[in-house]
């Protein structure tokens, strides 16, 4: 078991007279797969680290080291600040490792043939458009937390990556991206990303916006998951504050058809997890429940429920406040191609090409995107790209209707997303 | 470490004498000083580990661990190599020196407090979370044919949550200058915190030696990255091609950085260079590592750079150097008839295949006829790279270490440090 050597740690700190003090170790081990302009490469990673914080009277320290949990920490010296303040153990929800944990990552040949069956359909459905890049990335990791006042837990995670980049033909040569995780990369469906990825360059070779303006828009989820994640950040903080933010009239900050969960158990979701950093238990947090203001992300010491909000990226990192596992919950009255069918005039925007342009703290947000142009319900013409602008306080007044398909990307944090309906956003045309 | 034990135990892993195989091994540590009153004040992070690599043709195997150990090496050497015998080698012996002290953290603790009251002589006080770090990193490179010297790496970042957003630059040491340039930037900062971005249009451009830094390092440094440049064609037919004004003298001379950040080899143990980027204009060497530059009679290594032990090295800049002009910075702004001064930059990006070129500006001056005017807010520049850099008109005599910062490009987060003076760039369209 991972982290064995963690309960010396705490014993020899309890005898040094600290009152607070916490373990957590963790190791992991990825496979990459890698190809482009510097051919294949194949990279094979162990990453072992732990890190220790410990407090008393007033005075704390915080260190974190390659390798496993060791007893000797003079290198390590308390300062004064705020006191420390550990969660004490709470009930786990029962919490099942995901089957796939312990399968070993992705051979060399299968990651290969993955990267290269994309290249392939690419190549045979648009003759002169190519694969730039594409890396796929299969990794396990084992977690485990312990601490003085009785906490003790671990788990395994699971998280498959990959991210494409294609490009046009022609001298154009005009990018597109896309980024996909699963828990592992043996469940990634090869011949849907593929031509998703078709579809990408397709409509990313001729179109241009027409009029530039507010209009009525379906969005696909990769281009819902990255304006959710400009705005996760403003949930986190007190309730008050998030409400301040958003502008809210008697707590309404979305239109009805919006519930937004921050859950960092999602049930099957890639690197979900039965606690947060600090061991404390994940659990559904309802952010907008049908609109309303529901629950912001605060700590259980400062004031929020006992649900794990603390997230950690890796053995080095420091917790703190932030989402897991953002989305928005899909609606199973209605498909994506419901929504599409509902558009009378207006576009469907089904990606975002590589980013060409920042986004703008100025103006709201500027998102690049490519799609279709839709009448009466149908796609008629390629939008090879376009930038959707908008206020992001009033971007959840914006949603009117969700599908039941559901995408996680993985951004700051997961941000999920299914196909939406949006109103009142505006299109402009690239400069 | 026993480095001809381990050069032969890599000389086992492939027989082809074309094949670049190495061993990177890595020592870093990182001290972080919290803001006053938060638990943990100073945070403590130590790593150490090696990564083995064997590149053939177009190929490249890495196999990367946290430990400095020999039996763990040997392992690594036999999951990277492809036709190595089983049982001929011997493990290596590795027996790393204790860590080093963390040394005085007086003059860490005393950085904060001496910006602020920088700050204070400037009559301001603002909510300013100012998070500051100490980076040192220690590695070795060992190859078939060569065992390289260890280098050394130490420098501070600091970055500040303002009420307008992040603001972040590198410090080579914690001096008084560094303090007054910090409090400086940050008072600039907040001073045009309600400022108006200017209006759109085309306009003399005055880039302060930070702002030129930042310019050029997006603009001509990633553009002349041997990978980038093999996204859109053959490398090697960039060099000679005129890629700016002619008053464009650009070189990256690791070795000649601030110190505790000098170079005498790069991340792959090869020796650095004192490279011209540009020479009048035109494009003279680009930025190649070790992989690249075994494919090529005219490419030179020396610019191989990772984050860490984990990720496989690629061409990057590590020094910018700006040859000055004649003309003194105020000469400079008297020939500007209607124009901004912008002290920095806050980020770019270059788009490799169409080569557009985008920079952003947090806050500058109106400038006419060497008078700085009015503040404006937040605003960019965007077009095509070659017709922004034929645009610059003249360069300064002002040289100065500016502009440091990280730089992330293919997910490697990496610091770069420049020596720019200041840069006048002639009638660009500006936007708010």
């Amino acid at each position: 078991m991972i982290g064995e050597e963690g309960s010396a740690v705490l014993a020899s700190l309890s005898r040094r007279g600290f009152e607070q003090a916490e373990v957590f170790a963790k190791r992991g081990r990825s496979r990459r797969f890698e190809i482009g302009p510097e051919g294949v490469r194949v990279t094979s990673a162990e990453e072992v680290g732990w890190a220790v914080r410990a407090g008393s009277r007033g005075a704390s320290f915080y260190g974190a080291s390659s390798g496993s949990p060791s007893g000797d920490l003079s290198w390590l010296v308390p300062e004064p600040g705020e006191p420390l303040s550990l969660p004490p153990p709470s009930e786990l929800v029962e919490w099942q490792d995901a089957p796939e944990s312990s399968q070993p990552p992705l051979g060399e040949e299968e990651g290969r043939r993955l990267l290269l069956a994309v290249a392939e359909k690419l190549e045979q459905e648009i003759p002169g458009a190519r694969l730039r890049w594409g890396a796929l990335e299969d990794g396990a990791s084992e977690v485990r937390i312990s601490n003085s006042l009785g906490l003790d837990v671990s788990y395994r995670g699971r998280l498959a990556t990959l991210a494409l980049s294609a490009s046009t033909p022609g001298p154009e040569n005009r990018s597109v991206g896309a980024r996909l995780t699963a828990v592992t990369a043996a469940s990634f469906p090869v011949r849907s990303i593929a031509d998703r990825i078709v579809d990408l360059v397709s409509v990313r070779q001729r179109g241009r916006l027409e009029t530039e303006g507010g209009c009525d828009m379906v969005l696909a989820p990769e281009v819902c998951c990255h304006l959710l994640a400009a705005l996760a950040p403003a949930f986190v903080g007190p309730r008050r504050q998030v409400a301040d933010f958003l502008q809210t009239h008697q707590m309404r900050v979305a239109s009805s058809a919006v519930t937004l969960v921050d859950d960092g158990r999602h049930p099957g979701g890639a690197l979900a997890a039965p606690v947060d950093g600090e061991g404390v238990a994940n659990g559904p947090r309802v952010l907008v429940e049908k609109g309303r203001l529901g629950e912001s992300i605060v700590p259980w010491d400062e004031g929020g429920p006992p649900l794990g909000c603390r997230r950690r990226a890796g053995w080095r990192d420091f917790p703190r406040v932030a989402p897991s596992h953002l989305s928005l919950a899909p609606c199973a009255d209605n498909s994506a191609s419901d929504l599409i069918e509902d558009l009378d005039d207006g576009y469907y925007l089904i990606g975002v090409p590589e980013a060409t342009r920042l986004p703008s703290s100025s103006r709201g947000f500027f998102l690049p995107v490519c799609g279709f142009r839709v009448l009466g319900g149908k796609p008629v013409a390629p939008l090879s790209i376009a930038t959707l602008v908008g206020d992001p306080r009033s971007l959840l007044h914006a949603i009117v209707a969700v599908a039941r398909d559901m995408r996680f990307v993985p951004l700051d944090a997961m941000i999920g997303a299914p196909t939406v309906s949006v109103r009142g956003l505006q299109l402009e045309r690239e400069s | 470490m026993d480095g001809g034990a381990i050069a032969r135990v890599l000389s086992l892993v492939s027989e082809d004498p074309a094949a670049l195989v190495d061993a990177f091994f890595e020592r870093r540590e990182e001290l972080e000083l919290m803001p006053a009153g938060e638990s943990c004040g100073i945070r403590t992070r130590r790593e150490e580990g090696f990564a083995i690599r064997l590149v053939s043709g177009d190929q490249t195997w890495m196999v990367s661990r946290d430990a400095l150990d020999g039996d763990l090496v040997l392992e690594a050497v036999r999951r990277t190599a492809r036709r190595m015998a089983q049982g001929l080698a011997l493990a290596p012996r590795l027996r790393p020196l204790p860590w080093e002290d963390s040394g005085d953290r007086a003059e860490m603790m005393a950085f904060p407090a001496e910006v602020e009251t920088r700050l204070r002589k400037r009559r301001l006080a603002f909510p300013c979370r100012l998070l500051l770090r100490r980076h040192r990193r220690w590695i070795k490179v060992i190859g078939r044919e060569f065992v390289g010297d260890t280098e050394v790496e130490e420098f501070w970042s600091l970055r500040a949550d303002l009420p307008g957003g992040p603001w972040g630059t590198l410090v080579p040491a914690l001096t008084s200058d560094a303090a007054e340039k910090v409090a400086s930037s940050l008072s600039g900062l907040f001073r045009a915190r309600h400022a108006v971005p200017p209006s759109r249009g085309r306009v003399d451009l005055l880039l302060g030696p930070s702002a030129a830094a930042v310019f050029l390092h997006e603009a001509v440094a990633h553009a002349l990255e041997i990978d980038t440049l093999a996204a859109s064609g053959d490398p090697e037919s960039a060099i000679g091609y005129r890629l700016g004004s002619r008053v464009l003298d650009l070189l990256d001379d690791p070795a000649s950085g601030p110190p505790g950040l000098r170079r005498v080899t790069d991340d792959e143990g090869a020796p650095v260079l004192r490279r011209w980027l540009l020479r009048r204009g035109e494009v003279a060497q680009p930025l190649a590592d070790r992989r690249w530059a075994r494919l090529s009679a005219t490419l030179s290594p020396g610019a191989g750079r990772r984050q860490s032990r984990h990720t496989l090295p690629g061409p990057r800049s590590i020094h910018l150097e700006l040859l000055p002009g004649r003309k003194p910075v105020a000469k400079l702004a008297e020939e500007v008839d209607h124009g901004l001064f912008v002290p920095e930059a806050s980020r770019g990006l270059l788009d490799p295949l169409s080569g557009e070129f985008e920079i952003h500006f947090s806050h500058g001056r109106e400038l006419r006829r060497g008078k700085l005017e009015k503040r404006v807010g937040a605003f960019s520049v965007r077009g095509r790279l070659g017709d922004l850099l034929s645009r610059v008109s003249a360069i300064g005599s002002d040289s100065s270490l500016a502009g440091a910062g990280w730089c992330a490009k293919g997910g490697q987060r990496l610091p770069v440090w420049s020596t720019t003076p200041s840069l006048l760039i002639a009638g660009v369209e500006v936007e708010g």
